[in-house]
């Protein structure tokens, strides 16, 4: 904050969006909105919108003065000329025009960006959470293959990876999916179709525990794979592997976007790795589950020591249609922590 | 989070296009070019009402012109319009950072009109400031709650939905309310119990001795809680539930010790109810959620409004 000349600091937590207040309260929230002032110095103030927001932010304790959000009563110190919000791109109007009113002549300013770099580098408590998640990681795949068979439509697959996320102590998951041959372009929740022998069946699940969020993507064939399906996930993890191996402190972003992409590229399949066919070559983890980087040709964002990013470089082609492959890691001096024990290979589920 | 089966009925489509037609004959009536809703993964329910559109991440706004056809932009990637056409009625997707700057590009320049900005006061400000900033000399005028007021008294197809979705979460209910269980392995088979009877979503709060379950079915939204021992509605509920008739305010109710949640507010606990919904009487025909007692420990049912009282439409056999 200093070094951005803030006097102070709002975080404000949207519904789907509540990682920095997360990270200063430590609370599981569940109102749509949420905030929490912290002044240059002195103690950071929560501002909650719900009775249970406030019974949880006074259990973890890590914030003391809690007070109701509406009608906002903030005791800010005098002199204040400059502050910034995170999450500013999100805030209501109802609740910015509380905060003017309160702050009036105070600059305002967005300081997304700013928390985003702080929370890009996890602490070791973070870290052992961050583990924690990948454990549930795990078990969720592996209930998703279980629960592979011909006649099962795809809702059915995601119940069963619920009930074992939920099993194991979740508190949400983020989850795509997609089932069929090489028609299949993307991933989205998922629908009524039923499996079929030949489907590859495609998911990105992404527990959340404790609050940090951990992602594995995989790809399963229903019976023996096609010759096509097979040189499908020989490229993909000779992709990732290529990934994997250009991560390690001091590297950016688009270094690893580019190792991925390049072994496309070489073998013929550079076109798929542009937006018409996919999104990122992989992303931060952390409090909330895209966090950044953006693991994309040309973010010069450099990885640090600490933090936390997925390599995936998930996408179409026309060998069998989409296909999904990922591995999160803690990055490190040298290289890189795996986070998951799967496997990564291409998944046979007898039919 | 919205991770459940999303499909468009066959039934739906005509009924969709009715609720479009009857919201551009409000915008002609208030003189508005368009109305612009915004939407993001954690509430979306005047835009899944409108078009069946499911934001299962990030954010968007529903275009809808006076005349002609809705449009929605979104950050969402392009790739995922073939699904969003395939799940909803609209057929004009644009995505795209710029969401202020891909209005104007649908609006095109038909010169200086009026935007209306449904539930002005939630929107993200900095978007109300790209969005004046994008269309210059236009007035963007806020138009409430225009929508979810249109959603209140559900359709003889919606009460059908509600009913659907009241019914999954009472099932689901019980199969977490069994004794004995652990939270999480509570919360783990209502999750399944939902999912497997096609929610889009649901919502798990547990304890020991506590269970709360929300539905969302077809974008239709259930709630029911209660303690997991075999206790009695607490009297504030069942002096609630004597005087839930057509007339009565929320207010009335709150005397009591009791909250009232519309089935449209459930989505978000009501945090964005507009304050005049307080004062306001129940209509015949609407569905509502009453609450009574602390939280952690509440009772909740779900309810039909009827002229000769409350049907209750989530079903818990013993306990809550």
């Amino acid at each position: 904050m200093a070094a951005h000349s803030l006097d102070g600091l709002f975080l404000y937590a949207a519904g789907w969006r509540r990682e920095y207040v997360r990270y200063v309260t430590g609370a599981r929230l569940g109102a749509s909105f949420a905030l929490v002032f912290l002044p240059l110095s002195g103690d950071p103030v929560a501002l909650v919108a719900s009775e249970e927001d406030r019974r949880a932010v006074e259990e973890t304790g890590w914030v003391t003065d809690v007070r109701p959000l509406r009608p906002l009563r903030l005791d800010l110190p005098r002199g204040l000329r400059r502050v910034g919000v995170a999450h500013l791109e999100l805030m209501p109007e109802a609740i910015l025009a509380q905060i003017e009113e309160a702050l009036p002549g105070v600059e305002l300013t967005s300081a997304t960006s700013l928390v985003d770099a702080v929370q890009r580098v996890k602490s070791p408590w973070e870290l052992e959470q961050v583990r924690r998640a990948a454990r549930v990681c795990e078990a969720g795949w592996e209930a998703f293959v279980r629960a592979l068979a011909p006649g099962v439509p795809e809702y059915a697959v995601v119940a069963a990876v619920e009930h074992e996320l939920k099993r194991l102590g979740a508190e949400d998951n983020f989850m795509l999916i997609a089932s069929g041959g090489r028609e299949v372009m993307g991933m989205t929740p998922p629908g009524e179709r039923r499996l079929q022998v030949g489907d590859l069946v495609r998911t990105e699940l992404t527990p959340q525990v404790n609050g940090y969020w951990c992602q594995i993507c995989r790809t399963a064939v229903l019976g023996e794979p096609d010759p096509a399906q097979r040189r499908s996930s020989e490229l993909f993890l000779e992709a990732l592997e290529a990934g994997l191996a250009a991560v390690r402190a001091g590297v950016t972003a688009d270094e690893v976007a580019r190792a991925e992409n390049d072994v496309f590229r070489r073998h013929g399949y550079g076109e798929y790795c542009t937006s018409r066919y996919t999104r990122v070559r992989g992303h931060g983890h952390g409090l909330h589950p895209d966090e950044t980087p953006s693991i994309v040709e040309g973010d010069r964002t450099v990885l640090e020591e600490g933090s936390v990013v997925i390599v995936h470089p998930n996408t179409y082609t026309p060998l069998a249609g989409y296909h999904v492959l990922g591995d999160p890691v803690v990055v490190t001096a040298g290289g890189f922590e795996p986070l998951l024990a799967t496997e990564r290979k291409l998944f046979q589920v007898a039919p | 989070m919205k991770r459940g089966l999303v499909v468009l009925e066959e039934w739906a489509p005509a009924e969709l296009r009715t609720r479009i037609e009857t919201l551009q004959g409000r915008l002609a009536e208030q003189g508005v070019e368009a109305a612009a809703i915004y939407g993001d993964v954690h509430r979306s329910g005047d835009i899944t009402y409108l078009t069946n559109l499911c934001i299962y991440w990030n954010e968007g706004l529903l275009l809808v012109p006076a005349r002609g056809e809705p449009t929605f932009v979104t950050r969402l990637s392009a790739r995922v319009h073939p699904w969003m056409r395939a799940t909803s009625i609209v057929t004009d997707l644009r995505s795209g950072p710029d969401l202020a700057g891909l209005v104007r590009e649908r609006l095109g320049d038909p010169g200086p009109g009026s935007l209306g900005i449904v539930e002005r006061s939630w929107w993200p400000a900095p978007l109300l400031r790209s969005l004046a900033a994008a269309l210059p000399g236009w007035q963007l005028r806020d138009l409430g709650p225009l929508v979810r007021s249109a959603r209140l008294r559900p359709s003889p197809r919606e009460l059908g939905l509600l009913r659907e979705s009241a019914t999954i979460a009472g099932r689901a209910w019980r199969v977490g309310a069994v004794p004995g269980l652990g939270v999480t392995e509570r919360a783990a088979r209502v999750e399944r119990a939902a999912r497997e009877r096609g929610v889009e979503d649901v919502l798990v709060r547990a304890s020991d001795s506590w269970l709360e379950v929300t539905t969302e079915y077809r974008g239709y939204w259930a709630a029911v809680a209660g303690g997991l021992g075999a206790r009695p509605d607490p009297a504030p509920l069942a002096a609630a539930e004597a005087r839930l008739r057509p007339g009565v305010s929320r207010r009335d109710l709150e005397r009591d010790g009791v909250s009232l949640l519309h089935h449209v507010d459930l989505e978000t606990a009501g945090d964005h109810r507009p304050d005049e919904d307080r004062d306001a009487p129940l209509e015949e025909g609407v569905v509502v959620a009453l609450s009574a007692g602390r939280p952690g420990e509440r009772v909740t049912h779900t309810y039909l409004v009827t002229a000769g009282g409350p049907e209750r439409l989530t079903e818990t056999g013993e306990g809550a």
